[in-house]
């Protein structure tokens, strides 16, 4: 009875770790907002303006985005949570059912796995950190998982302007959507006939 | 002219002499040998057509335009990522432009009968001069490439200068995303511009060819679904186009044309297709400089050594190094750990130099498809690999070291953090074991559909027609026989040209 279960379960944390350095929709990144006081990692308040992720999965990554960043971490995370829920937007379906795959043993399994009854957002913030520790260095197989939702916490951190003075990052040199020199490309696309 | 899924608004059927599919480094090159030929021909592209200003220098914004998968294709077991390019010009978009030919010691131990290295050598010629392949010049190179040489040299340590294709270049380091200042001498730059000036050539974007059908021993049409790249990637193709012709030349890549070929189910009577496929993965060690040292602006890999990168049967080692680098998300999913540990090494982002071991790999892995968007790539990375990879994460260090790093770090699960070569001899076994303990990286998936000189152990003939069918031919990086140990780009177009230059003759 069990051997059918595992198999499901390996595949999945494999196939659930497919996330990372995703797919970007625009982020208004603000570094006023901090709302680390407004949604405490274990709280139930709904979260506004989720299009594609449940409040269940937003705790689960508003938890990891706290722990990954960090303790000196001040900035909108509101603003992140929103930045991955867009994102998914463009995955094609196969792939967010993984993420969501990779979310729901993260919450549930992982913390299981380690003697915590608890789910994983609901975990103190040390032994949030430490369940985190223990998959980036535990078993193999699991590793992933950990890559894959440390990746994408960092994509949407990173390519945030907010983040990037304090690592000395000047970001783009080109304004949006204007060409720094004349565009040779455009007279090639065909003329459209109504 | 240039067609995209705005001008196709219903099913329609299209001929011309040859239609090309990808609009890569082959397919261009193709495409121009044909069309400058006088024969008409379709050039197929999956991806988007970019105009400068699309090149935001954003990663979240350019990794899902310029990437599969955005960026994000994984072998099976995750353990290598594995990037490959889209979009009118391919991965000339997002490639770093180094050109560095295949060695004839390595041309030689192929043995293709009807294919000189003398043939192929007058076809990089022209290939370079039509693109600006020259040596970078010293005010170039940058102060990472610059530490880089330093350190290869205080070790008496094989190395040189690059030669690259751009003009016009000033220097942003954005080149992984996309140029805005249009100083990659790339396909879009050189040879989209003559395939649609020639008169003879249509480019067709966010248009992906599905399947070839077939009879008899010819292809006699590609489909093709043409997707609005603004919608979810699920959404339904807006109408489909079929693409009738003498010729069909696959130029999707190592990753996509043995796609392509399975899904057509073409005759593969000894299950070649896609079952052999070299990466040439790469990995990184980090060098912590006192300076800054601003590893990702201005020209990227501008030097190499190739102390430890040989050919022949009897040289020990296959490791070439070359420079980094890596803009913030990028730099911080290679970084180790999390938390404040991970934050303190972002915040000495501006003092990291990379260097980059890449292994002339044996392994050797297979493709195959996974659903409608995914891929399978099953490729185990054997210990002599990542021997070869170890070996080339030490020297990699000892550079950095004989540059002037004050330290180390090699990005693993269990990082290594050093401060003098001594310390890291204690790591030396460890480093040759890598494999799901840091980031590899395969940026030159190759050789899924080779040449050679039978039926019965390779896919194509040196003509690059395909054995068991008389008017299909592929010219991309799936043509080598072996991982070619140096980057593919120049070679690609050289067997563009080469493989067009012979579809033309045919047809
Ligand atoms: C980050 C990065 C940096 C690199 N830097 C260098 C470098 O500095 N020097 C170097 O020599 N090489 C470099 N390369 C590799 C180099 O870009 C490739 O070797 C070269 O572009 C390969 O040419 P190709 O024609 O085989 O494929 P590509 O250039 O990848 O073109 C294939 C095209 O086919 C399209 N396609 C695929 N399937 C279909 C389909 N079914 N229908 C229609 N279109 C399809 C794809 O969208 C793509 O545009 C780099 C690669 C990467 C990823
Ligand atoms: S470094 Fe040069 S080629 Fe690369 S993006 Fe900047 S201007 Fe373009």
């Amino acid at each position: 009875m069990a051997q059918p279960e595992l198999s499901f379960t390996r595949r999945r944390f494999l196939k659930g770790s497919f996330i990372g350095v995703g797919f970007g929709v625009g982020i208004v990144a603000s570094s006023t907002l901090c709302v680390r006081h407004f949604w405490s990692s274990g709280s139930k308040r709904p979260l506004l303006g989720l299009e594609r992720l449940s409040q269940s999965e937003a705790r689960t990554l508003l938890a990891l985005f706290l722990t990954i960043l960090g303790p000196s971490f001040q900035g909108d995370i509101k603003s992140l949570i929103l930045f991955v829920d867009g994102f998914t937007k463009n995955l094609p379906n196969k792939s967010f059912w993984e993420l969501r795959g990779a979310f729901f043993l993260m919450e549930h399994l992982v913390p299981l796995l380690q003697g915590h009854i608890s789910r994983f957002s609901e975990l103190g913030e040390i032994k949030q950190i430490e369940v985190l520790h223990s998959l980036e260095n535990g078993q193999p197989l699991l590793r992933p998982l950990f890559k894959g939702l440390k990746e994408l916490c960092y994509f949407a951190y990173y390519v945030s302007p907010a983040s990037w003075s304090a690592i000395g990052y000047a970001g783009p040199q080109v304004t949006q959507n204007v060409a720094p020199v004349p565009d040779p490309y455009v007279r090639l696309i065909a003329p459209r006939v109504s | 002219m240039i067609y995209t899924s705005d001008h196709f608004t219903k099913n329609e059927t299209l001929k011309c002499d040859v239609c090309i599919v990808g609009s890569g480094a082959g397919g261009a090159y193709a495409a121009h040998a044909l069309s400058s030929r006088g024969k008409s021909v379709i050039l197929v592209e999956s991806g988007s057509f970019h105009t400068l200003r699309d090149f935001s220098q954003r990663e979240e914004a350019m990794f899902p335009k310029l990437f599969y998968e955005a960026g994000n294709r994984r072998t099976s077991d995750r353990k290598i990522r594995v990037l490959h390019g889209k979009g009118v010009g391919g991965s000339t978009l997002h490639n770093v432009n180094l050109c560095k030919r295949i060695p004839e010691e390595l041309f030689a131990l192929w043995n293709l009968k009807g294919l000189s290295f003398a043939q192929l050598e007058a076809h990089y010629q022209e290939v370079e001069t039509l693109l600006g392949v020259k040596k970078i010049a010293e005010n170039q190179v940058n102060r990472a490439n610059t530490l880089f040489r330093a350190g290869t040299q205080k070790l008496g340590y094989k190395g040189a200068i690059l030669s690259h294709n751009r003009t016009g270049c000033v220097g942003s380091g954005f080149c992984e995303l996309g140029c805005s200042y249009d100083g990659k001498n790339n396909a879009l730059k050189v040879l989209i511009p003559k395939i649609v000036g020639s008169g003879k050539g249509r480019v067709l974007a966010d248009a992906k060819v599905t399947i070839f059908e077939m009879q008899g021993r010819r292809v006699v049409k590609a489909r093709v679904s043409i997707r609005d790249p603004r919608l979810p990637p699920d959404s339904p193709p807006k109408c489909e186009i079929t693409i009738e012709a003498n010729a069909f030349v696959s130029c999707a890549g190592g990753i996509e044309t043995p796609l392509l070929l399975q899904r057509s189910r073409i005759p593969d009577p000894f299950g070649l297709i896609g079952s052999k496929l070299f990466l040439h993965p790469g990995t990184a060690a980090l060098g912590f400089f006192e300076e800054k040292v601003e590893s990702w602006m201005g020209v990227p890999q501008s030097w190499e050594c190739t102390e430890f990168l040989g050919f022949g049967a009897r040289d020990a080692n296959r490791v070439w190094l070359i420079g980094g680098s890596a803009h913030p998300a990028g730099a911080a999913s290679i970084l180790p750990g999390f938390g404040s540990a991970h934050r303190e090494l972002m915040h000495q982002y501006p003092h990291i130099v990379p260097i980059s071991p890449m292994v002339h790999d044996q392994s050797c892995g297979r493709v195959s498809q996974d659903g409608e968007h995914r891929v399978k790539i099953d490729y185990e990375l054997n210990a002599k690999d990542q021997a070869q990879l170890g070996l080339g994460l030490f020297e990699s260090a000892k550079i950095l070291f004989a540059a002037g790093a004050r330290q180390v770090l090699i990005p693993f699960v269990s990082p290594i953090l050093v401060s003098s070569v001594d310390e890291l001899m204690m790591h030396r076994e460890r480093l040759n074991h890598c494999l799901g303990e840091t980031d590899i990286v395969s940026v030159h998936p190759m050789g899924s559909v080779w040449m050679g000189n039978s039926p019965e152990s390779s896919c194509l003939d040196v003509t690059g027609r395909y054995h068991h069918l008389d008017n299909l031919f592929v010219a991309d990086m799936s043509v080598y026989p072996t991982s070619i140990g140096v980057p593919p780009q120049i070679s690609t177009y050289a067997m563009g040209k080469l493989v067009g230059e012979n579809v033309a003759r045919m047809v």
